[in-house]
């Protein structure tokens, strides 16, 4: 069986997604983080508080090459049988029923993201902001790096199985829960 | 007495074994059958638990189509003999990781769901891999199976094992027939032993009584015949000194002739147990001689007793008449004082032909005479005893002893046999052989008597 490379797995993905954005790489790069967003959430557990019927809602702040990608990659696609939706959040919206809220980098995000955590709320951001999932690029091949800490205080539980995927994990404090 | 009739039983084992082995065998087939099928839906859920278990651990690996990450849980599979290629697919089928064990086809570059099927030996299963009820992918999974070859060459040696279970167990049936039959012959030989021991104690005894007899008879017979002789002379010189005396019977002489006329009537007796009397033997027919003597047996009877009479012999014997005579009306004496209280006498004749030796008597033809009584009959020590000289049962003074011993002497003279019949409670019959007169139709022997 041939190896295929990281990177031309990548490609592929994305080129499933937007055939036309195949050879750019930073679009490449972000067409396959668009993917990501809403492939967490079967690894994901949230309270029962968080509603469980109707669309999942994935939440967008702010505006980047990211979110414009986002509606093209959830098209078709299902979360436990149930249709995705982006909804964006104007600035001063608060992410109520957002199970997954991805921020992207602006003036405001650093705040959104605060305002987010405490609530059960699976936020996913870029390297520079502080989210429960952060994407990461390492060796031209998009990871991402898990805060369990962060998610144990929105009270969400991660699948070991999304644990073991991970880049790096910022375990979740023993006592604490 | 032979090895007829042995064994006969014993023979149903092997039958037994031999059935049991043909319902055995077809149970068995089943049984294997059924054993097959048990193995392949087994090793169906074996190869899907394990499906489903490579599905749930590869679920993140699969979602993120992290090839390296779904080889680390598929690579482990490698050790296990029993799978020949392994197959993780993204979710709208191309092949994320996999591998397939040397000499297997690889798994299908591109997968759809396919319920488990079977290729040859090979069992082909697929799973979905989900996690919580979202879909990811498919896991591919192709197993080995027992070949055929090996499961019949199994099935074979255990059909081996019981064709000779069933070879033992009818060898040792047919040895326990063996053993029976050498048993049941041991058994048979040790019956023979015994009757011949038993007939070989009687044959002695009854040898040592005819000795005995032989010897007594001997004895008394001299005795009686030169004792005869001395009588002979004392009777003759009375009838000389009676003539002598004065006409008219003289009382004593009276009285000595008397004494010597009952000497010469007991050894009269004497000689006939002994065998030696002098007999004239005649052709007799022994129904007419019965019912010639009819009235002397009446007289000699008392009210209270009955006669039957059974005279059916048709042929005549060769016998001293009025020794004969004597001794029916001898019998017919002994009857009567064997039944105090009444009862029946039954006199039989019938011819009778003996096949082989009876007694002192061989096989040929024979007139048969019963005197037979319902009186109390004879204890075993006394019938034993019987035929001895001067041994009586009855009161002193009223028998001599000599009435069965010279019926016995005098029949034993003429070249028959007789025997006492006779128990406790249950009668006495006594039974006499008498040869057939040689040639001589009943009518012709009665004829010639007569005239």
């Amino acid at each position: 069986m041939a190896v295929l490379t990281r990177a031309a797995l990548a490609v592929a993905l994305a080129c499933a997604v937007s055939p036309a954005a195949c050879d750019e790489p930073a679009q490449l790069e972000n067409e396959i983080k668009a993917t990501y967003v809403y492939k967490f959430a079967p690894f994901v557990t949230w309270p029962r508080a968080v509603a469980q019927a109707g669309p999942f809602d994935i939440c967008v702040s702010g505006a980047d090459a990211v979110t414009q990608l986002l509606p093209q990659a959830v098209a078709g696609q299902q979360v436990n049988g149930r249709a995705i939706e982006i909804r964006h959040l104007a600035d001063a919206d608060a992410p109520d029923n957002c199970p997954i809220l991805y921020v992207a980098a602006s003036a405001m995000s650093a705040q959104v993201v605060d305002a987010a955590h405490g609530k059960p709320i699976l936020t996913v951001t870029d390297a520079s902001l502080p989210g429960v999932v952060q994407f990461v690029v390492v060796g031209h091949h998009v990871r991402f790096d898990i805060d369990e800490s962060l998610a144990a205080q929105s009270g969400l539980s991660i699948s070991s199985k999304l644990l073991g995927l991970a880049n790096r994990v910022v375990p979740a404090p023993q006592e604490k829960r | 007495m032979s090895a007829s009739g042995t064994a006969k039983k014993p023979r149903f084992a092997p039958w037994v074994a031999l059935v049991g082995a043909l319902v055995l065998l077809p149970a068995g087939v089943v049984m294997a059958l059924y054993e097959d099928h048990l193995y392949e839906a087994q090793r169906l859920d074996q190869t899907r638990e394990q499906a489903e278990i490579l599905a749930a651990s590869v679920s993140a690996a699969v979602s993120f189509g992290d090839r390296k990450a779904a080889d680390e849980y598929v690579e482990p599979l490698r050790v296990n003999p029993g799978i020949a290629a392994v197959g993780v697919y993204a979710k709208n089928g191309p092949l994320l990781a996999g591998f397939a064990r040397e000499g297997s086809l690889p798994p299908p570059a591109f997968l759809t769901m396919t319920p488990p099927t079977r290729h040859g030996d090979r069992i082909v299963v697929t799973v979905p891999v989900k996690q919580q009820d979202t879909a990811l992918g498919t896991v591919y999974l192709r197993a080995f199976t027992e070949p055929m070859e090996n499961r019949v060459l199994r099935y074979a040696i255990l059909t081996l094992l019981a064709v000779m279970a069933v070879i033992v167990t009818g060898g040792l049936g047919s040895a326990q027939i063996r053993l029976q039959r050498q048993a049941q012959s041991l058994a048979e030989t040790n019956a023979r032993l015994q009757t011949e021991m038993a007939e070989r104690a009687r044959a002695e005894e009854a040898l040592r009584q005819s000795q005995k007899m032989e010897a007594i008879g001997q004895l008394s017979g001299a005795m009686a015949h030169d004792f005869n002789n001395h009588l002979m002379i004392i009777k003759g010189n009375l009838h000389f000194i009676q003539r002598k005396l004065p006409p008219g019977p003289d009382r004593h002489v009276t009285a000595a002739m008397e004494g010597i006329n009952r000497a010469a009537a007991l050894t009269q007796r004497i000689l006939a147990f002994s065998r030696k009397q002098d007999l004239n033997p005649v052709t007799v027919q022994l129904n007419e001689l019965v019912t010639d003597t009819d009235d002397l047996i009446r007289n000699s009877l008392r009210e209270n007793i009955e006669v039957v009479r059974e005279l059916k012999a048709s042929w005549s014997v060769v016998v001293d008449r009025n020794q004969m005579e004597n001794v029916v009306l001898n019998l017919v004496i002994n009857a009567r004082d064997a039944m105090p209280q009444g009862g029946t006498l039954y006199l039989e004749t019938s011819d009778e032909t003996l096949v082989g030796w009876l007694g002192d008597v061989p096989a040929g033809d024979y007139v048969r005479l019963i005197v037979r009584d319902t009186g109390e009959g004879m204890s075993e020590e006394v019938r034993a005893k019987a035929l001895d000289p001067f041994f009586t049962t009855k009161p002193l003074g009223q028998g001599t002893g000599l009435g069965l011993s010279m019926t016995v002497g005098f029949v034993s003279q003429s070249g028959g046999y007789m025997s006492i019949d006779s128990a406790l409670g249950r009668g006495t019959a006594i039974v006499i052989y008498l040869p057939r007169a040689n040639g001589l139709s009943a009518e012709t022997g009665e004829r010639k008597e007569r005239v």
